[in-house]
């Protein structure tokens, strides 16, 4: 690849402005490439709401600003609106974004909202609707919820947990039906998948993986994340990745139910029946990959009774896991270590007994949620990160707890 | 059992350089777990990493020329012809995930089943096949598993979690043969760039930061009894909704 060579004197001579008294002023390079942001004299004009929106951390009460560089949300979504009761109505929409949201236990999740916000935001700037996808099955309760995401539209098919190529026919059939300028799934286990499945049997274009999604373009890493490709041209099929949009904070919209008008295609679903799903199970916790646990109950210095742990560890119904203290001598396997040279935790939960938080331990709990510490300093890091933080002996309290959660299950 | 592999000449994610693709490597141990005839098909030109692929026990791999057709055409016509295994019919399609280094998309085993018309899973970790019908195990975020059954011939594609990750060895790796078939003809590489299409460096972009429940630090209890903390511990996860108290 060739590349320009700068030429130093042609950029001074561009930084180049008068100054006062017949001077010449240098202006700093970063300020050059702005001209139109730059104040005549020089200096560059500063907006202040923009920069605090930037820093801005998303749907907290209080505000929260970034200042690292590191996180914010580069821009609200959608600016909150003053009356919060007002309901939003477009009954006249130039084209609809549609919306094929994963619904975990029937509400939308985190990132069913997030794809929500990047729908409103490509609706918005072209004058259109997003329609969302549900199951008919689905209780109405849960409509006020994608009013509150952000849904114009709510368009209930004979999707089926059951068979992807039965669900896949109900949103081709939508998809032809409605027309849609893209349609938006998240990049889950199974928002993907049936994000790919729609694209090839409908034969729009597709992009997965998508980093960056605003009206201008679309951005995903390919060529094992070394390069990016941009779409100036947004894609027929998108499916994007978790945190990467804001989800939709403003006024509720319409959340309308809109049918597959009357023209009564009750499916004739083609395809289908050559697959059948059963209902997802919870795996083991005692035999399940520490990195994939959704609970998990660790030892550190504070214990030496290991076969109390472990008692409390299965009481619990959690999985065992170990600082590095601990797996290096030898008490708990190494698959069990916990930390930076251990396993990352994507738990929901972390009990640690008798760990005190070292930087490299305390970096293995990644995006856990919640922690319980045991422990007797109550100025360890690990007190610090929990929720509950119990500052006692770990040997203690063990045999209390299994005795708690024994009495328990006897009631 | 006749299985087929998908292999894709990868890129290591960190080095840059030429390697196997991880989820490729499950779906190589995956097959020779379930036994039977196993066969690598790669389209395109046979390079070095096709034989590193052998060296993780795949005894015969094709590099499939696609001529003038089209990657996915190219690949669905060989496995009709039954050119794989001696005129039999082919079983399965085994994939990894996605690959690594080209598009990266994860479409290709989709539009092969789309253009086969046959049934396709993904983030396979167990499969039992009998007579017509393969029973298969999914794997879910936080150890969820979900199974399934998929009639006929069929395409899967296996998570990174498949406990089947196969040893390399350098003794297969020289015996194992790459064999070319087709015409191969050097067809240009499919254009990801166009004219709305731009490829440029990748730059990390900060994720959005989740919104905490609670702020830093949350309830302290100094010195309780034991009794009094193991009952705090309890209700506390019971709340998070993460103990069952009915178990």
């Amino acid at each position: 690849m060739t590349r320009l060579r700068p030429d130093p004197r042609a950029l001074r001579l561009r930084r180049m402005t008068a100054g006062q008294a017949g001077r010449v002023r240098l202006v700093p390079a970063a300020l050059a490439d702005r001209a139109g942001q730059v104040s005549p004299s020089g200096r560059l004009r500063r907006d202040p709401r923009a920069e605090r929106q930037r820093l801005l951390v998303p749907g907290l009460a209080r505000a929260r600003l970034v200042r690292d560089g590191r996180a914010g949300t580069g821009g609200s979504a959608t600016p909150v609106q003053e009356a919060r009761s007002q309901v939003i109505r477009i009954d006249d929409p130039q084209c609809l974004v549609m919306v094929v949201p994963d619904l975990p236990d029937g509400r939308p999740g985190r990132l069913d909202r997030q794809v929500m916000g990047a729908a409103r935001l490509l609706a918005d700037a072209w004058k259109g609707a997003v329609v969302l996808c549900c199951p008919a099955s689905l209780d109405s309760a849960a409509y006020t919820d994608f009013a509150q995401a952000g849904a114009d539209r709510v368009l209930p098919l004979p999707l089926d947990p059951t068979d992807p190529e039965r669900s896949v026919a109900a949103i081709g059939d939508a998809v032809a039906r409605f027309t849609p300028r893209t349609v938006l799934f998240g990049e889950s286990t199974d928002g993907g998948d049936m994000a790919r499945r729609v694209a090839v049997a409908t034969g729009r274009s597709f992009m997965g993986d998508v980093e960056v999604l605003n009206p201008r373009n679309a951005i995903r890493p390919i060529m094992a994340r070394r390069s990016e490709q941009v779409a100036s041209t947004l894609p027929g099929i998108m499916a994007l990745s978790p945190d990467r949009v804001a989800p939709y904070g403003g006024n509720a919209h319409e959340a309308r139910v809109t049918g597959m008008d009357g023209d009564d295609r009750q499916s004739p679903v083609h395809g289908g029946g050559r697959i059948r799903v059963a209902p997802p199970q919870p795996g083991d916790p005692a035999t399940m990959a520490l990195a994939e646990a959704p609970f998990v109950v660790s030892a550190g210095n504070g214990v030496t009774d290991f076969d109390m742990f472990r008692q409390m560890v299965s009481a619990l119904h959690a999985s065992p896991g170990g600082s590095r203290m601990v797996c290096d001598a030898g008490l708990l396997p190494r698959e069990m270590q916990v930390g930076a040279s251990g396993t990352v935790l994507d738990a929901i939960c972390y009990v640690a007994m008798g760990i005190s938080g070292a930087p490299q331990h305390l970096q293995g709990l990644g995006r856990v949620e919640h922690v319980v510490a045991v422990n007797t300093d109550l100025h360890a890091a690990m007190v610090e990160r929990a929720g509950l933080a119990i500052i006692a002996d770990a040997q203690l309290v063990m045999p209390a707890l299994l005795d708690v959660l024994r009495n328990g299950t006897e009631e | 059992m006749r299985t087929i592999i998908l292999l894709s000449a990868g890129y290591d994610t960190v080095s840059g350089r030429p390697a196997p693709v991880a989820g490729e490597i499950g779906a190589i141990g995956m097959a020779l777990a379930l036994g039977g005839e196993v066969l690598g098909v790669h389209v395109g030109p046979a390079g070095p990493t096709m034989r590193e692929y052998a060296g993780y026990g795949l005894e015969r791999i094709v590099a499939l020329g696609a001529g003038q057709a089209g990657v996915v055409e190219a690949l669905a016509a060989y496995i009709r012809s039954g050119a794989a295994f001696d005129g039999a019919p082919v079983d399965l399609v085994l994939t990894g995930r996605r690959g690594s280094g080209g598009e990266d998309s994860g479409l290709f085993p989709y539009a092969l089943a789309h253009a086969l018309d046959w049934p396709i899973m993904r983030d396979i970790v167990a499969i039992q096949a009998t007579q017509g019908v393969v029973e298969v195990e999914q794997a879910l975020p936080r150890g969820v598993r979900r199974r399934a059954h998929v009639k006929g011939p069929c395409v899967l594609g296996v998570h990174e979690m498949a406990p089947f990750a196969p040893a390399f060895s350098f003794a297969a790796m020289r015996r194992g043969e790459v064999l070319t078939y087709g015409e191969t003809a050097d067809s240009p590489p499919a254009d990801m760039a166009g004219a709305d299409m731009q490829i440029r460096p990748y730059r990390a972009r900060p994720r959005l930061i989740q919104a905490q429940a609670s702020g830093t630090g949350g309830q302290v209890m100094i010195d309780p009894t034991p009794q009094a903390a193991a009952q705090a511990i309890r209700d506390h996860l019971v709340m998070l909704g993460v103990l069952q108290t009915d178990r």
